[in-house]
């Protein structure tokens, strides 16, 4: 065997062995070593030239925090300080596993509904290990509501847990349980304060996405929800028909749709800063952060854009 | 960390728990009676009563003595105007007020109880605001279950005055004096037999009433039912083995199972009009 082949045999199986990252970016280390058979008497002389490459350490793999993760509705967070402006959230990182934020859509919902819905949540990673990572994220929703007669309040707090598992290298699945508690308090005709007679007070609520990155910034993803439980949505109020009558009202508003559901396929775009999330489907839509369903089934749209700073 | 997951998993996990045992859940009574109001609604529409001309001179003597009770100028009235502030407030709250409309499937649906709270306008017309310890109340109950309104309501009266002017008067036969200064005490079913009614002109409801009643210095026990249809008043007596429903009007109309007869209050002679 001459030397060239067995040079060459050495780099094949290095190759197999998996440093090619390695020969990309620096030439190997050579040893030549010279072994001379020499008999006397004949005059055969035999020179055999030995050379070894040796292949530098593999180069370390990218970290996983260079690859933007998808931190909406999965367990992962947005990084310590660091400052997200999206349409869907505006979040920041106190830490690398507490992050608090507000959801712009609900201020939004002014617009449509006259009512403003300050709102406020707290996210925390609580662990970190991967392939699995933890969160838990409490929000609160209030209303003030003083139409129609009514003079009183809604807080909405949905308590959601994220698990994400990373099954491989490129595919995570993302799940959550959300319970939403909610409660209307004060006086008058509070039964005609509804979201369009879907407004659950007690829901719980169970989402999965599948993400598949086909590469570090590009993936597609499909997303489920399903709202497991609902219960019905007690009120009291009374109010003076005339100066010699009065009315109470005491009763509770049963869900049309216990079981709303929604199913969404599109696509992410994590860009370090810059993020986007593109999808449609069907079902029911769920509002975003409230997560309260509406009454029908329908197209949804599912759009978030967000700049990362 | 360990021990920091688990300190949050087991808040979050107390969190729940207490939400969840916050849970309330509405229990709608029982309308009184319900079978027994169900049964004399539909003897309201086919009387059982066998009638001859030998059984309806006594029959309509006994209408004549049963229409001294049920005051059908003034009780009807009381029953009515009730009825019409329960309309208001369904009206303001955009709940079902007829009880044999269907829910629409896939809304949300109530689930309620009605109090009606209604202070007695009394004998007087006060100027003021209107005094429950002198006049008494009416207190009326209605159920909405599942989106659906009960077609039973029923009501208590609490030394409840009434005064009725013989403007109001909605029946054609005078039978009280024209001005009544009438005390209710005790229960009231009303069965609805329309939605509930936004004036006395839309109204039609079966009603039964147990308790007394004081008209001037007479209180007498009573124990009656009759239905309104509008200005039309309709009860019943006992007569020919079962019952007959009255209707008054010029006349009093006597309706049995097998015949009508048309009685004149004054002379109580009756004529067949079938």
């Amino acid at each position: 065997m001459s030397s060239r082949t067995v040079i060459a045999l050495t780099l094949v199986a290095s190759a197999l062995a998996g440093a090619s990252p390695a020969l990309a970016q620096a030439p190997a280390d050579t040893t030549t070593t010279t072994a001379t058979t020499t008999t006397e008497g004949g005059t055969t002389t035999t020179t055999v030239e030995t050379t070894t490459a040796q292949a530098l350490p593999p180069a370390p793999k990218p970290q996983e925090e260079q690859i933007p993760r998808l931190d909406e509705r999965t367990a992962f967070m947005v990084g310590r300080n660091t400052l997200k402006l999206g349409i869907l959230a505006f979040e920041y990182g106190i830490l690398r596993q507490l992050s608090i934020g507000t959801e712009p859509p609900a201020w939004a919902a002014r617009a449509v509904v006259d009512v403003l819905v300050p709102n406020f949540h707290v996210k925390f990673q609580f662990l970190e290990r991967d392939p699995i990572w933890l969160a838990l994220k409490v929000s609160g929703y209030y209303a003030r509501l003083d139409k129609n007669g009514v003079d009183g309040h809604l807080i909405d707090v949905p308590i959601s847990l994220f698990a994400t598992a990373k099954a491989h290298s490129r595919f995570y699945l993302h799940g959550e349980a959300t319970y939403i508690f909610a409660r209307v308090q004060g006086t008058g005709d509070l039964s005609k304060a509804q979201f369009n007679g879907g407004a659950p007070i007690r829901a719980g609520q169970l989402g999965l996405m599948l993400q598949y990155r086909l590469t570090r910034i590009f993936s597609l993803t499909a997303t489920g929800r399903y709202q497991v439980y609902v219960a019905d949505i007690p009120f009291e109020g009374s109010s003076s028909v005339d100066p010699y009558t009065t009315a109470t009202m005491t009763g509770q508003l049963t869900p049309g749709i216990k079981h709303p559901w929604e199913v969404i396929g599109g696509i992410a775009v994590l860009w370090k800063h810059f993020h986007m999330v593109v999808g449609g489907g069907y079902g029911y839509y769920f509002l975003p952060g409230l997560n309260i369903a509406n009454t029908s089934k329908t197209f949804v749209p599912d759009l978030s854009l967000a700049v990362v700073l | 960390m360990k021990r920091t997951a688990a300190g949050v998993l087991l808040s979050a996990a107390a969190v729940a728990l207490a939400i969840g045992c916050d849970q309330e859940t509405i229990t709608l009574p029982e309308p009184p009676m319900a079978a027994e109001t169900q049964q004399l609604v539909a003897l309201y529409d086919a009387p059982t009563a066998t009638l001859n001309v030998g059984n309806i001179q006594q029959a309509a003597a006994d209408a004549r003595a049963r229409l001294q009770d049920i005051g059908p100028d003034w009780f009807p009235g009381v029953v009515s105007d009730l009825l019409v502030r329960l309309r208001a407030r369904l009206d303001d709250g955009s709940i079902p007020t007829d009880p044999t409309s269907e829910p629409k499937s896939k809304r949300a649906q109530l689930t309620l109880v009605a109090n009606i709270h209604r202070i007695c306008a009394g004998w007087d017309d006060p100027a003021s605001a209107p005094d429950e310890a002198t006049n008494g109340a009416l207190d009326l109950t209605a159920i909405v279950d599942t989106g659906q309104l009960n077609p039973e309501a029923w009501a208590t009266a609490t030394a409840c005055r009434v005064r009725v002017p013989p403007a109001s008067s909605s029946g054609a036969i005078v039978v009280a004096p024209t001005v009544v200064n009438a005390t209710l005490d005790g229960t009231l079913i009303i069965y609805l037999l329309a939605p509930v009614p936004s004036t006395a002109a839309d109204a039609n409801y079966l009603v039964i009433f147990n308790g007394s009643i004081t008209t001037g210095d007479q209180t007498k026990s009573a124990s009656f039912d009759f239905e309104v249809d509008g200005t039309s008043v309709k009860f019943r007596v006992p007569a020919g083995g079962g019952d007959a429903i009255v209707t008054i009007g010029t006349t009093l109309g006597i309706q049995g199972a097998n015949a009508s007869f048309s009685c004149d209050l004054t002379a109580l002679s009756c004529q067949s009009s079938s």
